[in-house]
This record gives C-alpha cells, sequence and structure tokens, in this order.
C-alpha cells in the first residue's frame, strides 16, 4: 500500500499553462529593466540627481504623545489588567505607548489608527481603532466583522468601543515572538474587512477589499530582572535562572541527558507564581463569562541548541538547554515573586482546569486532550532568590 | 550557478538570475499554490503574480538564506488574494469547468482533494519543502501546536485516502456539498449587500 511519502516523493510537473504564465512574468521583468537601465543612465548623468539618488528617506513610527490623560484602551486593559497608576508606571518606562494619530491609514472611507503598544522581549500587544464602519453594519453585524487577512495573529475587541466620540471597533494584535524584537520595526497588514459569519471562517460579506499596512517600531526597553537558580526540577532539566519582568517571565534550564520527544515537549511548565504577601498568580488558562480565555500566551516551551522535531514519534534529542515562557494579564513588580511554581508537560496544556463541555462548545469535538484535576499534578516550587 | 549566487545577484536586480531563481523554485511554488487554489489556471496566475511582486521586492531581502521562505509567504498571500477575489466575485450558479489543462500532476491532486484546505499547505509545506513545524508555524503565522496537529490528522485522512480513495473522494464530495449550500446563502447575503449598501 502506499503511504504519504509515496505520494509526495513523486516529481512535479509544471502544466503549460502556469509556465506560460511565468513566461509571461519573465518577459516582463527582463523588458522593465531594460527600460529602467536607459533611464538610470540618463538619470545618473546629472551631479544633483546623483545626490538625490543617495538621500535615505527614514520612516518613523507615530511618536508617543505625552499621555496626561493616555489612559489605556477597553482592548489593551482587556490583555492586561493594570490600574491606572500602572498604567501610567509603564508608559513612563517606555512598556507601554500611547500613539497620536499620525500613522492612521484610511482606505475605501475605513480609517485604522494604531492606538497603543504595550511590549516587552516576549510579548508585543497592538491595538489598533477601526472607524468608518457603516452605522447599520456596526449595530447589526458587529459580531461578524472581521479582517480577510492580518499578517500578525489578532482578534476584535467583542464590543463598539468609544473612539474620540466616534464608534469603533478596536483589534488587538497579539505577537509572543521566539526572539526579543525589541528595536525592531514590525510590519502589519491588514487585508480585506467585512462579515465572515462562520465561526473562524472566511469573509463573505465584504466591506473593503483594501490593504493597510503599518511599520511600527517597538522601542519599549528590556525590563526583565534576572535572577540565578541552581535547582533540579526533574531529570534533565536544571532551572539555572528566572527573568522576570513586569509583563511576562522566562525560567532557563541546562538539560543534561537524553531526552526523547514524542508529540509534547517535556520542558517543565510554568503555573503559578507566588509573591511575597502570599498571593498566588495562576498562569494558567482561566474562565470569563463562563467560557476559557486564552487571549494571552500560555507559554512556551523550547528547546535550544539543538532541536530536531520530526513528525514521527521516535525521534531523540540532545539538547543541552531549553527554557518555559508565559506572559502575565497582569502587571507584577519582579522584587515581590517570593517563589516560582512548575508543572511537568501535561496532554491537558493548556486546556487543564477548564469543564470538558465548555471545551467542546467553545471549540469543537475535535480539540484532542485529556482532562487533568489540575490540584492533582505534581509542582515544583523554585524560590527566586531576591 | 549556485544558488546563493543567483540570489545575491537577484537582490542586485539582475533580471536573468531572479528569472533563473524563480523558475528553479517554480515547482516549490507550484505545489503550494495548488494546495491553495487547488485548480492550474489560478495556480498559473498566483505564480505570476509572485515573480512580478518577487521582482519589485527582491532589495527588500536582507538575508539571502531566507529566499526560498520568502517566495512561499509571497506565493501563499498571492494564492489567498486570488482566493478571495474568486469567493467575493462567484456566483453560486457557476460551476467549475474540468479544464483539460488539468490533467498533470492527478496523484497529488487527489492527495490534495482527500484533504480539507487548512490541511494541504502544511502538508506541502513539510512533506514536499522540508520544513520543520517550527518553520512552518511561522511561515503560516499559526502556533506550533496547531501546525502539528494538523499535520497528524493530515496525515491520518491520507492514510484513509491512500486505504480507500473512492470512500474518501465520496465523504469529501458530500462534506463540501454541504458547505456549498451555506455558501449559497452567504453569498445571498453578500449580493444583497452589495446592492443596497447594507
Amino acid at each position: 500500500m502506499r503511504t504519504p511519502e509515496d505520494i509526495f516523493k513523486q516529481e512535479t510537473e509544471i502544466p503549460d499553462i502556469v509556465q506560460s504564465k511565468l513566461n509571461a512574468a519573465f518577459s516582463s521583468i527582463k523588458m522593465e529593466e531594460a527600460e529602467m537601465s536607459k533611464k538610470k543612465k540618463s538619470f545618473f548623468k546629472r551631479p544633483a540627481a546623483v545626490a538625490t539618488a543617495a538621500a535615505v528617506v527614514v520612516l518613523t513610527a507615530g511618536t508617543a504623545f505625552a499621555a496626561a490623560n493616555g489612559f489605556w484602551s477597553q482592548g489593551a486593559e482587556d490583555i492586561i489588567h493594570a490600574n491606572e497608576a500602572q498604567q501610567q508606571e509603564l508608559m513612563n518606562s517606555g512598556s507601554a505607548t500611547v500613539f497620536d494619530d499620525s500613522m492612521t491609514v484610511t482606505k475605501d472611507g475605513i480609517t485604522i489608527t494604531p492606538h497603543e503598544m504595550i511590549a516587552d522581549k516576549r510579548g508585543v500587544y497592538l491595538t489598533f481603532m477601526v472607524t468608518g464602519i457603516d452605522e447599520n453594519i456596526l449595530n447589526e453585524n458587529a459580531d461578524y466583522i472581521n479582517f480577510g487577512y492580518v499578517s500578525c495573529g489578532g482578534h476584535f475587541y467583542h464590543d463598539v468601543v468609544d473612539y474620540n466620540g466616534i464608534p469603533a471597533l478596536e483589534y488587538i494584535v497579539t505577537f509572543y515572538p521566539d526572539t526579543s524584537v525589541i528595536g525592531s520595526t514590525l510590519h502589519l497588514s491588514f487585508d480585506g474587512l467585512g462579515m465572515a459569519y462562520e465561526k473562524a471562517g472566511d469573509i463573505t460579506d465584504y466591506i473593503s477589499m483594501s490593504t493597510w499596512d503599518f511599520d511600527i517600531e517597538v522601542n519599549a526597553p528590556d525590563s526583565s530582572v534576572i535572577f540565578e537558580a541552581d535547582q533540579l526540577i526533574y531529570e534533565p532539566y536544571t532551572v539555572t535562572s528566572i527573568e522576570i519582568s513586569p509583563l511576562s517571565m522566562q525560567v532557563n534550564f541546562d538539560v543534561d541527558g537524553q531526552v526523547e520527544l514524542g508529540d509534547d515537549y517535556n520542558v517543565p511548565v510554568l503555573y503559578a507564581l507566588k509573591m511575597k504577601d502570599g498571593t498566588v498568580i495562576n498562569l494558567d488558562s482561566k474562565l470569563e463569562d463562563g467560557k476559557p480565555v486564552f487571549f494571552r500566551d500560555l507559554g512556551k516551551c523550547i528547546y535550544k541548541d539543538g532541536l530536531t522535531y520530526t513528525f514521527d514519534d521516535d525521534e531523540r534529542l540532545f539538547p543541552v538547554s531549553a527554557y518555559s515562557t508565559a506572559t502575565f494579564n497582569t502587571v507584577i513588580d519582579p522584587y515581590e515573586v517570593a517563589e516560582v511554581i512548575l508543572q511537568p508537560w501535561g496532554e491537558a496544556y493548556p486546556w487543564r482546569g477548564i469543564p470538558e463541555e465548555i471545551i467542546r462548545e467553545e471549540y469543537g469535538s475535535e480539540i484532542p486532550f485529556e482532562l487533568i484535576d489540575p490540584d492533582n499534578i505534581e509542582t515544583f516550587s523554585v524560590p527566586v532568590n531576591n | 550557478m549556485e544558488t546563493k549566487k543567483l540570489i545575491e545577484k537577484a537582490v542586485q536586480k539582475d533580471p536573468d538570475a531572479f528569472c533563473s531563481l524563480i523558475q528553479m523554485y517554480a515547482q516549490d511554488m507550484y505545489r503550494v499554490a495548488l494546495a491553495i487554489l487547488m485548480n492550474d489556471e489560478d495556480v498559473a496566475d498566483a505564480l505570476q503574480d509572485t515573480a512580478l511582486a518577487c521582482w519589485e521586492k527582491i532589495t527588500t531581502l536582507r538575508n539571502p538564506e531566507y529566499f526560498k521562505t520568502w517566495l512561499i509567504r509571497i506565493v501563499i498571500n498571492k494564492s489567498r488574494e486570488i482566493l478571495r477575489r474568486n469567493r467575493r466575485y462567484a456566483d453560486i450558479e457557476d460551476v467549475p469547468e474540468t479544464a483539460t489543462y488539468d490533467e498533470c500532476n492527478i496523484d497529488l491532486k487527489e492527495a490534495l482533494r482527500s484533504l480539507e484546505e487548512k490541511y494541504r499547505v502544511p502538508v506541502i509545506l513539510f512533506y514536499y519543502e522540508g520544513y520543520d513545524t517550527g518553520e512552518i508555524s511561522k511561515i503560516l503565522k499559526l502556533p506550533d501546536s496547531t501546525v502539528r496537529t494538523r499535520l497528524q490528522r493530515a496525515r491520518g485522512k491520507l492514510k484513509e485516502f491512500l486505504e480507500d480513495p473512492k470512500a474518501q473522494t465520496r465523504e469529501h464530495a458530500s462534506d463540501h456539498s454541504d458547505k456549498q449550500d451555506k455558501r449559497g446563502d452567504l453569498n445571498a447575503n453578500t449580493r444583497r449587500y452589495i446592492q443596497t449598501g447594507n
């Protein structure tokens, strides 16, 4: 019997119609370049033109305005639960920025304005105000409105919001980079706006088929505080350091030994933070209005130095280090953390602690998971030496 | 000429080097576009659009090592544009004609037809293009776990298809018919919106 591999090893033939359109593109490119080089030759004869060609245009992101009253939008508050003092503190430190409207883009009467950015090295959150949508559509179909394609993960805030007295929808981009993007410019592209009547379905009624492009510099500081550690969690994972910022954290491990990799990673998972005043901040999934909320990153567990994951189950790994990350939906003081609590990677992650019927209702019957009673999962506590 | 040198020349706007590169990767581009569009005529448009867009933007490519990944991303974007355009203007009464130029790569097309759209691109990127799940998750902007789940399910569906191709085709045709019915209603809404403006 043939296997999927047999099918996908076969040579692919380029059909004539495809090759002929490619050839047409090649001809067009070569002709265009021939025309351009004629123009370039005459253009560069003039010294002033050379100077113009050498000039570099630097595009900068919209400047943050001093936000005396510029507290966060509803969407931003939905991502990070912060009181006014915490919001102001993050804005003062540069971790949060409320933009002016200099980056606004309007197409087909629909205006998208970058509103704020909250960022550190493990998470970037951006909110965008979308105005100009017909009020009849907003009133009747706001729940169905979505973009056809967004170059970065995101979702609309669940309700119409007031933006400078105008009804608006607020789009929230959440981005969890594997490596820090601080200092980089993010290019975001929103393509097509309309109604998607089926959950997670395609747009079927377009309001606009335009594309709105933005380049936004992530100019937040790296606000992590690093705490050294040396504690074996379970073989072969030893915690060597813990990085905590007001918005996220990362636990770094030495991996001393062979790791077998099946469908899951086995790196210990961040479960909770115990603060010095005794409060526990759970980093796990939670319920809101009776539904699971997964808009924040539940963490990454990543091997470094030698990850060779393959689709089959029999792959063996010999990594030397790993890390687990989590981003918070609240603001914390790194120096007030007393302990970090870890758990072994489990089948149910990240579905732990949520009743099965709610997951089934929200995500359909195909989600593979195994329910585990969170109270019966072994935990490992690592003291934070601060 | 070795690929790296071709890419370097292409980045410096050498049209011959650029066209040679695109031809070199034409099969890869074809398979990815086919996984999204599922017919050669649209794939041809997608590849033509991709070649022209890449030529326009080639100077922005910072790291030649990522040329293929960059190219694949543009193929995906252009293919999705065509898909959206087709859905935008499709009339529910339109029945796609079987074109004679769809006769090649039959095994590949049948295997892809046994899968839903969301499984097809990860499968092509994994099996044909040799990307790992982490790379696929970056290309498709999906969580790594989602990519792994989709590959797992796709593998299961492909095995079922290879065991009994006819049963799978029947089942998929039935699914497709259900979806078409729903889409018919939605297209009626679309038409209403276009006509009334609200």
